[in-house]
C-alpha cells in the first residue's frame, strides 16, 4: 500500500538518520504499531 | 484450577473445535442481545451509559450472570464521544440513544481516478472532511482534532475492554480476538458512494466501479488482519449489497475481490466470519467455494437447502428469528431453536446465534424472557 500517510519501517528509517546505532529491535515494532494504530483508526471511520 | 478456568478452556475447546472443523463436545451459543440491550433492560439510560461507558460495568455482570452464553454479549457497539469530537455526519446518536449510519457520500462519481490513483490517500485528504466537519478544517486544527478524537476512541474502548476481561474471568466466557473488514464493493457503497449512487456506478462507470474494488482490496485485507491471528480470533465481514445486485453483477463486481479478501485472510491463518444480510440463498454455490471453515452467519434462508449445501465444509450460524422472541410465546421460541438444532447440529459445525442482533427491549419484558429460554434450551440440549 503507498501512501503519503502510511510509512513501513523500512522508509521511517531511511528519513530519520539519527536512529542509526539506536535499538532497532525495540524502536521498529513501536513505530510500526502506531502507524497500524492510526490506519484502523481511520479506516474504521469509513466502514 | 479453579471451576471457573476450566469452564473457560472448555469453552475455548468448543470453538477451537468448531473453527478447525471438528464437532465440538456440543453447539456453542453466542446470545444475540447486545451492550445496547442491556443497557435499557436494567434500566440505565442509553445516552448516558455510552457516554460514560464505566457505569456499564454492573450492567454487563448481570447481563453475562441471568442469560446463558459462551461468548461476551457485546456486539458492535460504537462508542459516541469520539464521533462527536469529529463532528461526525456519518455515524450520530438519534434521540433515542441509538447509533446511526445516514444515507451518506464521501466520494463523487467524477472523482473515482484520483481515488484509484491512491485510496488511503484519498480518503484522508477528501472523504474525512466531509463526512467529518471538525476535520475540514486547517491542518493545525485538523491534528488537534483528530488527537482528541484517537485519545477518547482509545480511553472508551480500554475501559470497555477492562469490563469485558474482568466479566469475562469471573464468569469463564470466551472472547474471541476480532477484527472488523468489508467486501471491497461494499466498502464502496457504505460511506463512498452510497447505496443509491454504486448502483447506478456499476451502469455507468463499470470499469471504474471495478478497478476502485481492486484498489481497496489492500486495505480490506489490511483492515482485516488480526495482530496475532490465532484459532479464537476472527475478522468479521458483514456483506451488504448482493442481494440487491443482479447474478451478473455480483459475479463482475462484488465476487472477485470478495474471495480474494476472504482467501487472503485464510492464508495468514486466520477465520473469518461472514454475516450474510438479507437473501444470499441464490448465491450458496459462490459461498461454497471460500476457504473451509470460513463462518457464515445467515439472515434469512432456508437452513435445510444451507446445511446440504455448504455443511460439509463451512461453519453455520444465525436463521434464529429474534422477531418470534417478540411475537411468539415461550413454548414457540424453544420449538424454533429445536428444529434449527435439529437441521444444523448434525452438521457438526453448527454455532447458535440469532439472524440478528437484539438492541431494543420491549416494555413488558416478553423478549427477554423468551430469550433467557431459548438459550437455556441450546445451552442444555446442544449436543451433537
Amino acid at each position: 500500500m503507498k501512501s503519503k500517510y502510511y510509512t513501513t519501517w523500512e522508509e521511517y528509517r531511511e528519513k530519520h538518520p539519527e536512529l542509526e546505532g539506536k535499538p532497532e529491535k525495540v524502536i521498529a515494532p513501536k513505530i510500526e504499531k502506531y502507524e497500524d494504530v492510526m490506519f484502523n483508526f481511520i479506516l474504521g471511520l469509513v466502514l | 484450577m479453579t471451576d471457573i478456568k476450566e469452564l473457560q478452556n472448555e469453552r475455548e475447546q468448543l470453538f477451537r473445535d468448531l473453527f478447525s472443523g471438528k464437532a465440538p463436545k456440543r453447539v456453542p451459543v453466542t446470545n444475540p442481545a447486545t451492550l445496547e440491550f442491556a443497557i435499557q433492560y436494567y434500566g440505565e439510560d442509553l445516552a448516558e451509559a455510552q457516554w460514560d461507558i464505566a457505569r456499564c460495568e454492573p450492567v454487563f455482570d448481570k447481563f453475562c450472570q441471568e442469560f446463558p452464553t459462551d461468548t461476551s454479549p457485546v456486539g458492535s457497539l460504537r462508542l459516541p464521544a469520539f464521533y462527536q469530537i469529529l463532528g461526525s455526519k456519518a455515524i450520530v446518536m438519534g434521540s433515542g440513544g441509538f447509533m446511526q449510519h445516514p444515507e451518506v457520500m464521501g466520494l463523487m462519481p467524477e472523482e473515482y481516478d484520483e481515488f484509484i490513483a491512491a485510496p488511503y490517500d484519498f480518503i484522508i485528504d477528501t472523504v474525512l472532511p466531509r463526512l467529518y466537519t471538525e476535520l475540514d478544517a486547517e491542518p493545525s486544527k485538523k491534528a488537534m482534532v483528530l488527537a482528541k478524537a484517537v485519545k477518547a476512541f482509545s480511553d472508551d474502548w480500554a475501559t470497555l475492554g477492562a469490563i469485558r476481561d474482568r466479566t469475562n474471568a469471573k464468569y469463564g466466557m470466551v472472547a474471541p480476538v476480532v477484527s472488523l473488514t468489508e467486501a471491497p464493493f461494499d466498502f464502496m457503497a457504505d460511506f463512498l458512494r452510497s447505496f443509491k449512487g454504486i448502483s447506478s456506478d456499476i451502469r455507468r462507470y463499470p470499469e471504474k466501479v471495478v478497478a476502485a474494488c481492486e484498489a481497496v482490496l489492500p486495505l480490506m485485507i489490511k483492515k482485516g488482519k488480526l495482530p496475532n491471528p490465532n484459532i479464537l480470533g476472527f475478522s468479521f465481514i458483514p456483506l451488504h449489497m448482493a442481494p440487491y445486485m443482479r447474478e451478473k453483477d455480483f459475479a463482475k463486481f462484488y465476487w472477485p475481490t470478495f474471495k480474494t479478501l476472504v482467501e487472503e485472510l485464510a492464508v495468514m491463518g486466520q477465520k473469518v466470519q461472514l454475516f450474510v444480510e438479507h437473501d444470499w440463498m441464490r448465491y450458496l454455490d459462490y459461498l461454497y467455494e471460500l476457504p473451509e471453515n470460513t463462518i457464515m452467519r445467515f439472515e434469512y434462508g432456508d437452513p435445510k437447502v444451507v446445511a446440504d449445501k455448504l455443511g460439509k465444509k463451512h461453519v453455520l450460524s444465525g436463521f434464529y428469528p429474534v422477531t418470534l422472541l417478540q411475537t411468539g410465546d415461550k413454548a414457540q421460541c424453544i420449538d424454533k431453536a429445536k428444529e434449527l438444532l435439529d437441521i444444523l447440529a448434525p452438521t457438526g459445525r453448527y454455532w447458535f446465534q440469532a439472524d440478528k442482533s437484539i438492541i431494543s427491549t420491549d416494555s413488558d419484558g416478553k423478549v427477554a424472557d423468551n430469550l433467557r429460554a431459548v438459550l437455556e434450551y441450546v445451552y442444555t440440549n446442544g449436543t451433537y
